[in-house]
């Protein structure tokens, strides 16, 4: 890109008036890819190295070493504002995979709250309530039956964000939060500013249309996804000199150490994939079907009250964390048979039925979540042969009886 | 809402979408039940609220005071998202204004925000009439009497304000 337009002002140099007319107006009406959906389905991500099989050596490379590592990809139009719009769905995204309604209401409650930094500087509610309400009633959509009942199916969420006003009122939403962020909190990013924040602000983060920044995406990670205790990160797919896409994780720099699992991480993990001048999305393939049960999220601040998750009953061990990350423990429960309790509204109406047995007091059965964990956990299992080492298999999609 | 009376009529401007219609109603009622002295705004056909008039009045002490300005506001039909086009239509002498109305203000521009509405457009115009400018301007020659030829502005400006009646 950078390329392309130093060469293109340099033969400019050259040029009439109306030849310089024309390319101006070439130049500004240029849109890539806006003729498809503002958010794409999900796709195998052997399409974007099919994509570059006839382009530069480093792309070929590239593109080839990251199909093995993320599965898919998603688009996202090119209409200035993929960024935004990346990130924007990626949020609500990752929240309905948490299938925590909790964690996904407490969500709303923070934004909620947050409505006070736009109004400290100076926006007048009755101008952003609109965008405000969009955000709102789609974290409402999947914080709620059916939505939060199959976490992984991803079509709440890709509805909303192909409808023109509701994709468009969040990422406005979003900016705005953004912005008014950024001048209650200069010191941190006018460092990286040359002109001032109230300019920043107004020419590149406010406008609809314009590309989000480095800058940008960092404010918005800090506003939107470090609270939230998710991850961002980006993968680079340019001309510079390595074999693989160059991943930039933003991380919150005053956390203390990771403890989390990495299983863990991944599942809260949104990830862009970023050639110059676009955003789409791209995924593992342990983002998308749950290698065990996906329970709430405690580990955050936000779903630590009530019903922390413990297995102690059964395994003899106090888990505090997330219990399920453990692969000791499909295989103990499995063999051992046992019972577990399930985090306060971590996977309502999940479990249905047998697996009670020797078990009966434990808080999950007087609460008589458990159901059918034992079916569940054997399709997550690796006994299961249906999907062991097939990595298209879909547990949600599979019944046992078929 | 209290706009229920706009909502009753037959759906304005056939591709606009709900949502620039309800923003619009939104803006029309807070500029009818709380209406800010020196300006004014109104669309022009209730049955089309894309296209506006509005007014401002010439700030004291600057060379517009007495005098009141007409403007056309045209808003698009992804309005908040883009800004509106807007014009002097009283014929204009002013350093960031063109001979056709064409006004060149940045918030109407690259620095547009979905939370700027008709009311503060009119508040920036009006500021803009006092403050212009006058480093890109796109009347030359009233940039440049601006501060050197106090008298000839106000001659060049009353001519063009005849122009009106």
């Amino acid at each position: 890109m950078a390329e392309t337009s130093a060469s293109v002002e340099e033969r400019a140099g050259m040029k009439t008036a109306q030849e310089l007319a024309d390319l101006e107006k070439l130049s500004a009406t240029y849109e890539p890819d806006v003729n498809g959906p503002l958010v794409g389905q999900l796709q195998s991500s052997k399409i974007l190295e099919a994509e570059y099989a006839g382009a530069d050596p480093v792309y070929v490379r590239k593109t080839a070493a990251l199909s093995p590592k993320y599965s898919n990809y998603r688009t996202i139009r090119g209409d200035g504002n993929c960024g935004w719009r990346a990130l924007a769905f990626g949020y609500f995204e990752l929240l309905l995979r948490t299938g925590d309604e909790k964690f996904i209401q407490n969500e709303m409650d923070r934004l909620k709250s947050l409505c006070s930094w736009m109004n400290e500087v100076g926006m007048s509610e009755y101008l952003y309530e609109d965008f405000v309400e969009e955000t709102i009633e789609l974290l409402k959509t999947i914080s709620q039956s059916p939505a939060i009942d199959n976490p992984y199916d991803d079509t709440p969420v890709v509805e909303a964000f192909n409808r023109d006003d509701a994709s468009n009122a969040i990422i406005t939403h979003l900016k705005l939060l953004v912005s008014a962020h950024l001048r209650l909190h200069p010191d941190a990013y006018e460092a990286f500013i040359e002109t001032s924040i109230e300019d920043y602000r107004s020419s590149q983060i406010e406008p609809y249309g314009v590309q989000i920044d480095h800058l940008g995406v960092k404010a918005l990670v800090d506003v939107l996804f470090i609270p939230a205790g998710l991850v961002v990160e980006i993968s680079y797919l340019d001309r510079s000199e390595s074999d693989e896409v160059n991943v930039h994780k933003f991380e919150d720099e005053s956390a203390p150490p990771k403890v989390t699992p990495a299983e863990d991480e991944a599942q809260k993990t949104l990830r862009m994939l970023y050639r110059p001048g676009h955003y789409d999305l791209i995924y593992k393939n342990g983002d998308l079907a749950p290698a065990r049960i996906p329970v709430s999220y405690s580990a955050t601040a936000a779903a630590t009250t009530e019903g922390g998750v413990r297995v102690s009953m059964m395994l003899g061990t106090e888990y505090t964390r997330n219990p399920f990350c453990s692969s000791v423990f499909s295989s103990q429960v499995f063999t051992g048979g046992g019972g577990f309790d399930l985090c306060e509204e971590g996977y309502p109406g999940l479990l249905r039925g047998s697996t009670g047995s020797g078990l009966g007091s434990t808080d999950a059965m007087n609460k008589g979540k458990i159901d059918d964990a034992y079916t569940k956990l054997f399709k997550h299992s690796h006994y299961n042969t249906s999907h062991y080492q097939n990595v298209n298999f879909q547990p949600e999609m599979w019944s046992p009886q078929d | 809402m209290s706009v229920s009376t706009a909502a009753s009529t037959p759906t304005p401007g056939a591709s606009s979408a709900p949502s620039v219609t309800k923003r619009l109603q939104k803006e029309l009622m807070k500029l009818m039940m709380s209406p800010t002295p020196g300006i004014s705004a109104f669309p022009d056909d209730p049955s089309n609220l894309l296209k506006w008039t509005g007014t401002i009045d010439g700030p004291d002490g600057t060379y517009f005071a007495g005098k009141t300005f007409k403007l056309s506001f045209s808003f698009p039909a992804d309005y908040p998202l883009q800004p509106p086009t807007v014009l002097f239509k009283t014929p204009m002498f002013h350093p960031n204004v063109d001979m056709s109305g064409r006004i060149c203000l940045d918030i109407l521009k690259d620095k547009w925000s979905a939370v700027y509405d008709t009311q503060s457009i009119l508040l920036s115009l009006q500021s803009l009439l006092g403050e212009p400018n006058n480093k890109s301007p796109l009347n030359g020659q009233a940039a440049q009497l601006w501060d050197e030829d106090p008298k000839e502005y106000k001659r060049l400006l009353e001519k063009r304000h005849q122009e009106a009646e």
